[in-house]
């Protein structure tokens, strides 16, 4: 024992002060526990003695134990053995008579796995090494631990403290790496350790002769693109035949620190978000979302008000369908990957739900390891963008007046020209004082937004843990507007060697608000030749009174309604509880069950102050102001079975097989009322309110859906070349018919790796190489259940009692809209995977559709549902990458993506001719023509404005030219369906420093200038007195010989929809510019207790060039953005 | 193994507890089935389409008191320009309010088409659950109430039928779809509306207890009441018939139609003193001699929106400001008439104001709240109208004058003065039930005196005939 002492001091030079120095005292008293421990064994038989050098023995079988003791007692020579050593030792025979010793022992080690070495008089015993080409350990060898020990670091060479290592099977035994990426584990010779890290592919090693092992670990980005997250189970993309992209969280962070949607429309071409020109930047107005086209037609008669919009994707969050808000105010650092399946093969699966594709998000989950805290600030300032805006200054608008004839006496006394020279006199000083206001930066501010996340994970390898909490404040761009969230998270899994089970928690909410300042537009109409007033509770900048009624008019003050109170607020919350249990019953078999139980509340409170101007005129002093309440509870849940089967067969044939059963149900119900009349001096407290509206009745709506469905899916691959998917969902939902309450939907795809072909494999090309195709049926169920018939109850009574009507006429025997998708695309890396490439193909048929048609009113019927004819989607979308520079330090690599598509309808066979009426009466662009998309713009082809007359020419349909504008003309004009749209982006990183650009574009689409249409023409006597675009005073025509685009500014009568208006667009925006660079291994770090601080810059829209001059924004202004992300992971 | 056995099993049995679990039931609406699965379910469904009359573009204004009096030029309209009656008043049906109007009226009665038509085939689908005579009162009061407002839409948009009634304006449903139906000929309309009257009268005969009944109006002290005569029973079916006959001008089968009605007037007494006296009742609509009326409970709001009498006289409905229309054009200077003490009243204004719809003590009595649709008085003046032997035609004017407290006409009056004094009886006696301006229409009116000017007004036949809206015409 004495001995031992002194040798482990000999063995461990340090002394603890010089350990604490290091900081590394915890490690080393830990390895040095275990080798006390070890020498222990080793050196229990120790004492010394002298005796012969020879041996004479005579034994047939005889155990080792027995012999050593027989060579102690004949030689005096001491056996050093661990007791364990010989466990697994063979028997011995052995004849010798005075044999030497060395020859004796020679003989009897032979054949067992152990090897002597003569040490003074001991004779010390060892396992023998495992050599080579001997690496298969005999079944009965005997393992001592040993101990690994080495360095774990990312890629690039940096170290990943906190990485985790174990061994495979026995996940107990683990360690985790030092703030230097340095671990030991004690293990055995031939174990497998697994390396892995959070954000990291686990890496295996095994355990040979070296036990000294640096690992360094890939990106996890490899790893999500090797395989497709379906929502439902985890594939091999190599196998899988649907047309689906991956991003990892990280990925959707280099294009935008906010939220996934805007990232999402960058990465990938078919993600479109169609630009909504009225809400601009409007935090409080969800994106409208279209994937690869749109299936239906969107009829608000057929939608209840629960049901979603027809073209919108199906979002899956964590499993579970989730809503487009909750996408939206998810924070963006919690997300692990994100799947957008795009054709039949990867979303038929989702049947019924399936049609718009599916969009499956995961969020991270904890990794075994110590306590990990990061903490994530995102700040973001935005700035209004009215480089659109093009309005006239003081002056010009003035003479713009004064030539439109705002000033010039219509009725037949010529009194009231005297009235109106002395307004036109009084606006004129003001604009010869100097006063020009520039109003429409007014209700502006910069938009601040914040967001600051700490998560905090850890656990060991049977019990993870993960707590998160994260809160964005958000202002826009309009001062007051806001839109504010908040979530927590806390994530529990628990591990055994066959179950995994875990929980995930989370709560999120929101906390919004609308500017009281209203419609941008109102102040993009007010007049610059009028001043601020003073005193914002001023109603009116001015009152024109000339006695002749049309002229008569009051100017509102635009800050007036912005002061009296007014307010428009809402807040909700979500709680969400998701319980998973994996059985992994064998290797090849396992058994998953999930369960996801929601709450929701969201309510809104719109108040009109007393004051608001529109109340002016009521002279009933109960009825001015109103409040507006309303709640949304949403509340269900899910559950679903799974299991699948996986097994490879004679090592080329791999199978696997997946059935689910899963129902769902989902309840909402809506509440709401309005109080009418208030005080004049209010908070907006209801309890203030005079009373209801008259014959108001509450707003109450409750509906119950359910779903269920059962689901298959088999994939086949052979030899990894070939592959074959199958998949077939029998869906049941109440929204279906009650005749039909079960839909199958299914697909059949196949692949093709024809980089596993040897003679592609011959050229040397390819790194990959795949071809797949699939088709299949899906469906649509964002409609309301039209079924049947539904009644209602009347809101009053009479002396019989209660009442219904008829409110809804079922439609028994409607068809559900079903797609027929088609899709085939290709996949390259080529050059040493220099040159990444994807081409998708697709066609969507949508057969039948359901349209709620306009019937004549004696019908007694409104949107009635029936189907009528189709639609048909023919796209491409394509995705390049290629990587001039890629080093081990210098990264740079440029990319293109982009989508077109063209879609018609089919079989309408006149159908929808009262629709298509309807549409030309109310002034609308859209026709529902064969042959003819719902894209396209129809009016009257304009010949342009008559230089003689300043009229507009019409075309007519039989080729003559015509001053007279007949809505029979009009023709297919253009479509707003763009040539090709997408973007294409630049990223480069070079030692650490990380720097990305991103330019979205779009390509030749036609777009009806409401501009040119509302600020420029059909500018009415009334709306004279609003401010106009530039144009409406240099570009219209004035006097006879002007060639000018636009008609006669003297005419304030309404011009028609003609093609004038419609023009070409081709845009291009930059809409992310990213740098970023993460620290690491530096001192200041260690002092800060930091193991890495990340830090990124942003630009969001930074600018926007279109060949069209249009106003974008009309309610809510655009904005440019700068941001900055800060995260910082703690020791 | 064993675990395929155990999944299999549970999928089975899963897929077997869905059927039920799928069957979901609104719980703030009714589904077919679940509405016609007892007797109830049929009377609350046709207590809707009482219930519905009420609507304010149908009769609980717009058809009786308000604008279709307006038209008949009762009152001087609101110079609110916001309100559709203003351009009514003065015919102006291309005006986008009347044209709003115009279009709400056409959709809602054939709204109520399309549900009454839907209501007669769910009773030949659920009807089996109740007895054979309950399922023929259901049925007759449902084709009265098809043909009730088929008649009112042809005397709202098809011209005077003796002048035209051939034109093909109006469609016609038997069933609730998306089959669009041509425009018929009138002349086939008023066919299908009298085989709608021939078939309910023949149902109601059997199965309404009213045709049993002694008394059919019987006033009641209980705030709920459910005398037949607020539904379509057999007698209105009958006095509707009178009215379509009339219309026709078919004068022979109109006569036979109400004195068949007329004949049992003591189910429908005529209202006297005592009835008028009580504020109980406060019987101002002669609820007594109502055959057919509608109940709305929120009729005091109309009331107060439209005629009460502190009103700003830009929003009251009422004549010119003299009084003299009411005074001397209406009631002939004769104060004593029922309906001039207990209709109308000098309160707040210097001219008498319309307090036929005014709840006086707001009591919630039934009578106080409800719009007559058919009265017993119509019979005696339709009798009057075509009764070819002038002594007989004038007992049954005199009949309503006496009762009325009016005086009888002159005997020796000629039969040019009977058809003036009949002129003036609809004029007295339907103010605010909206039938004036049928019978200007039906007798092709030239000239009426126009309650704003106490002047002759003159008509064209253009003023008389409301244009199909668009929302009937565009889809097509």
């Amino acid at each position: 024992m004495q001995k031992s002492a002194n040798r482990s001091t000999v063995m461990w030079p340090g002394s603890t002060r010089w350990l604490r120095q290091n900081g590394a005292l915890k490690h080393y008293l830990l390895v040095m526990k275990l080798t006390a421990f070890l020498m222990c064994f080793t050196l229990m038989h120790v004492y010394a003695s002298t005796f012969s050098q020879s041996v004479t023995m005579s034994a047939n079988g005889a155990g080792l134990k027995t012999i050593f003791s027989e060579i102690e007692r004949q030689t005096g020579y001491v056996v050093f053995y661990n007791k364990a050593l010989l466990a697994n030792t063979g028997k011995v025979t052995v004849h010798a008579n005075n044999t030497p010793l060395k020859a004796f022992l020679d003989e009897i080690f032979a054949n067992q796995p152990l090897k002597y070495r003569i040490d003074g008089s001991n004779i010390v015993l060892t396992r023998k090494p495992a050599s080579a080409e001997n690496a298969a350990t005999p079944a009965w060898a005997v393992p001592i631990p040993v101990i690994v020990r080495g360095k774990i670091t990312d890629g690039s060479g940096n170290a990943l403290p906190g990485a985790t290592v174990y061994v495979k099977d026995h996940k107990d035994r683990f360690a985790v790496a030092d703030a230097k990426g340095n671990y030991s584990l004690k293990c055995f010779e031939g174990d497998v350790l697994v390396f892995s890290y959070i954000g990291y592919k686990a890496t295996e090693v095994k355990v040979a002769n070296n036990y000294n092992i640096n690992v360094s670990l890939q990106d996890d980005q490899k790893n999500i693109k090797d395989v497709v997250i379906t929502g439902m189970m985890v594939r091999k993309k190599e196998s899988f035949t649907g047309a689906t992209s991956s991003f990892t969280g990280e990925q959707l962070k280099t294009v935008n620190n906010q939220n996934i949607v805007s990232s999402l429309k960058l990465l990938d071409p078919s993600f479109v978000q169609i630009e909504n020109n009225l809400a601009g930047s409007n935090p409080n107005v969800l994106p409208t979302i279209e994937l690869r086209g749109q299936t239906s037609i969107t009829s608000s008669g057929l939608r209840d008000q629960f049901s979603n919009d027809p073209n919108q994707p199906l979002f899956i969050l964590n499993g579970f369908e989730t809503t487009l808000q909750t996408i939206v105010d998810l924070d963006i650092n919690l997300i692990a990957s994100v799947t957008i399946l795009k054709d039949a093969a990867s979303t038929a699966i989702y049947g019924s739900r399936a049609s718009n594709g599916v969009i499956v998000v995961e969020t991270k989950k904890p990794v075994p390891g110590k306590l990990r805290v990061s903490y994530t600030a995102d700040l973001r300032a935005e700035l209004p963008d009215l480089s659109s805006y093009n309005m006239m200054n003081a002056s010009e608008k003035l003479q713009f007046e004064k030539l439109a004839g705002a000033y010039d006496e219509m009725s037949s006394n010529p009194q009231y020209q005297v009235y109106l020279d002395t307004i036109y006199n009084a606006h004129l000083r003001n604009v010869l004082r100097g006063v020009n206001t520039y109003w429409l930066n007014k209700p502006l501010q910069t938009g601040i937004t914040q967001r600051h996340a700490v998560n905090a994970s850890g656990g060991d390898n049977t019990f993870q843990y993960e707590v998160g909490f994260n809160y964005r404040a958000n202002s826009a761009t309009m001062i007051g507007s806001k839109h504010n969230d908040w979530g927590v998270t806390l994530n529990l899994f628990y591990n055994s060697k066959k179950v995994r089970i875990g929980n995930m928690a989370y709560v999120s909410g929101n906390n919004t608000a609308n500017s009281p300042y209203g419609s941008f537009s109102t102040w993009a109409n007010a007049n610059p030749y009028y001043e601020i007033p003073s005193d914002h509770s001023q109603p009116y900048l001015e009152q024109i009174r000339t006695g002749y009624s049309p002229m008569n008019r009051n100017i509102i003050n635009p800050y007036y309604n912005a002061g009296v109170g007014s307010y428009d607020k809402g807040n909700g919350y979500t709680i969400t509880d998701n319980f998973q249990v994996n059985i992994d019953v064998n290797k090849n078999f396992r058994i998953q069950g999930n369960g996801q139980i929601q709450k929701g509340m969201t309510e809104s409170s719109v108040f009109v102050s007393a004051l608001n101007t529109k109340y002016l005129t009521q002279s009933d002093p109960a009825l001015r102001g109103s409040y507006n309440f309303s709640r949304l509870s949403p509340f269900s849940y899910n559950a679903n079975v799974s299991a699948t089967y996986s097994k490879l067969f004679a090592e080329r044939h791999s199978l696997t097989a997946y059935a689910r059963a899963e129902a769902a149900e989902s309840r909402n119900s809506a509440n709401g009322y309005k109080a009418i009349g208030f005080p004049d001096i209010s908070n907006g407290n209801p309890a203030f309110a005079y009373g209801y509206e008259q014959s108001g009745v509450p707003n109450v709506a409750n509906s119950v859906t359910r779903r269920n469905s059962f689901i298959g899916s088999v994939n086949y691959s052979y030899d990894g070349r070939y592959n074959v998917d199958l998949n077939a969902s029998f869906d049941g939902s109440t929204a279906f018919g009650s005749n039909k309450r079960y839909q199958p939907y299914y697909s059949v795809g196949g692949s093709w790796n024809l980089h596993r072909e040897r003679f592609i494999k011959a050229l040397g090309i390819f790194d990959n190489l795949r071809l797949r195709g699939n088709i299949g049926l899906t469906g649509n169920q964002n409609f309301g259940n039209v079924s049947e018939s539904v009644y209602k109850y009347y809101s009053s009574i009479n002396g019989f009692g209660q009442g219904v009507y008829l409110s809804a006429l079922g439609a028994p025997d409607l068809k559900w809209q079903n797609t027929l998708q088609t899709s085939f695309g290709i996949d390259a890396d080529l050059l040493k995977s220099r040159v990444k490439l994807q081409i998708n193909g697709y066609r969507k048929l949508t057969d039948p559709l359901v349209v709620a048609i306009t019937l004549p009113s004696s019908t007694g019927l409104s949107d009635y549902p029936f189907n009528a004819g189709t639609s048909v989607v023919n796209g491409w979308e394509f995705m390049a990458t290629v990587y001039p520079i890629f080093k081990k330090d210098v990264v740079w690599s440029v990319g293109i993506t982009g989508a077109l598509l063209k879609q018609h309808y089919k079989n309408f066979n006149n159908k929808l001719a009262g629709l298509n009426k309807e549409l030309q009466n109310s002034n609308s662009l859209t026709r529902y023509k064969d042959g003819y998309s719902s894209y396209d713009l129809w009016a009257v082809v304009s010949q342009g404005i008559d230089p003689a007359t300043g009229r507009e020419v019409f075309l007519r349909k039989d080729g003559q030219q015509t001053f007279v504008y007949d809505a029979t003309d009009q023709v297919r004009v253009g479509t707003t369906n763009p040539k090709a749209q997408g973007a294409f982006n630049s990223a480069l990183s070079y030692y650490g420093i990380r720097a990305s650009v991103y330019f979205s574009y779009i390509y030749s689409r036609d777009q009806f200038n409401t501009v040119l249409y509302n600020k420029v023409e059909n500018i009415t006597y009334a709306q004279l007195s609003n401010n106009q675009d530039r144009r409406a005073l240099y570009d219209r025509w004035k006097q006879p010989g002007d060639v000018v685009p636009f008609k006669s500014i003297a005419d304030s009568r309404s011009t028609p929809m003609s093609s004038r208006f419609v023009q070409n667009e081709s845009t291009i925006s930059l809409s992310s510019l990213n740098i970023g660079y993460e620290f690491r291994d530096k001192r200041w770090l260690n002092a800060a207790n930091l193991a890495s601080l990340n830090i990124s810059a942003f630009t969001n829209d930074l600018f926007y060039i279109s060949t069209v001059k249009r106003e974008r924004g009309i309610d809510f202004p655009f904005a440019k953005s700068v941001s900055l992300s800060v995260r910082a992971t703690f020791k | 193994m064993k675990i395929y056995i155990y999944t299999l099993a549970l999928a089975t049995l899963g897929f077997t507890g869905c059927k039920k679990w799928m069957d979901v039931k609104p719980e703030d609406k009714f589904l077919e089935e679940q509405l016609y699965s007892s007797r109830q379910g049929f009377e609350t469904s046709i207590n809707g389409f009482y219930l519905g009359n009420n609507d304010v573009n149908l009769y609980g204004s717009t058809l009786t008191m308000t604008t279709m009096d307006i038209l008949a030029q009762l009152y001087s309209a609101s110079f609110d320009s916001k309100n559709p009656n203003y351009p009514m008043q003065s015919y102006k049906y291309s005006d986008d309010l009347a044209k709003g109007l115009i279009d709400r009226i056409w959709t809602k009665m054939y709204v109520n088409i399309a549900g009454v038509n839907n209501f007669l085939a769910a009773v030949d689908k659920y009807g089996s659950v109740m007895d054979s005579s309950a399922r023929s009162m259901y049925r007759g009061e449902a084709l009265g109430l098809r043909a009730f407002y088929y008649l009112d839409l042809v005397r709202m948009f098809t011209p005077a039928y003796t002048q035209d009634s051939t034109v093909q304006l109006l469609p016609y449903y038997t069933k609730v779809g998306n089959d669009i139906s041509p425009f018929y000929p009138t002349n086939q309309v008023m066919q299908f509306i009298l085989d709608d009257l021939t078939k309910a009268e023949q149902l109601l005969l059997a199965a309404d207890p009213a045709a049993k009944q002694a008394r059919v109006s019987a006033l009641s002290t209980a705030r709920e009441r459910t005398t037949r005569n607020y539904r379509m029973n057999y007698y209105a079916v009958k006095a509707l018939k009178a009215r379509a006959y009339m219309w026709m001008g078919n004068k022979p089968a109109a006569l036979a139609a109400a004195k068949a009605v007329m004949a049992d007037q003591s189910k429908f007494p005529w209202t006297n003193t005592d009835d008028l006296k009580s504020p109980e009742y406060s019987n101002k609509i002669f609820a007594t001699e109502m055959i057919m009326g509608t109940e709305y409970i929120r009729l005091l709001d109309i009331f107060n929106n439209n005629f009460i009498s502190t009103l700003d006289g830009t929003v009251l409905l009422a004549p010119e400001s003299t009084g003299a229309f009411i005074n001397q054009t209406v009631f002939e200077g004769i104060s004593a008439d029922y309906r001039y003490q207990y209709n109308w009243k000098i309160v707040a204004k210097a001219y008498p104001t319309f307090v036929k719809y005014q709840d006086t003590n707001n009591s919630g009595y039934a009578s106080n709240r409800t719009v007559p649709l058919i009265r017993m008085s119509e019979m005696y003046l339709i009798a009057a109208e075509c009764e070819p032997d002038l002594a007989t035609a004038k007992s049954y004017l005199n009949e309503i004058r006496i009762k009325r407290n009016f005086g009888a006409l002159s005997d020796n009056a000629t039969s040019v003065e009977l058809t003036t004094a009949i002129l003036k009886e609809y004029r007295r006696e339907f103010i605010g039930e909206g039938q004036l301006f049928y019978f200007y229409k039906r007798t092709k009116a030239t000239s009426i005196i126009a309650g704003n000017t106490n002047k002759a007004l003159t008509m064209s036949s253009a003023n008389y005939t409301f244009p199909i809206p668009l929302s009937e015409t565009t889809p097509r």
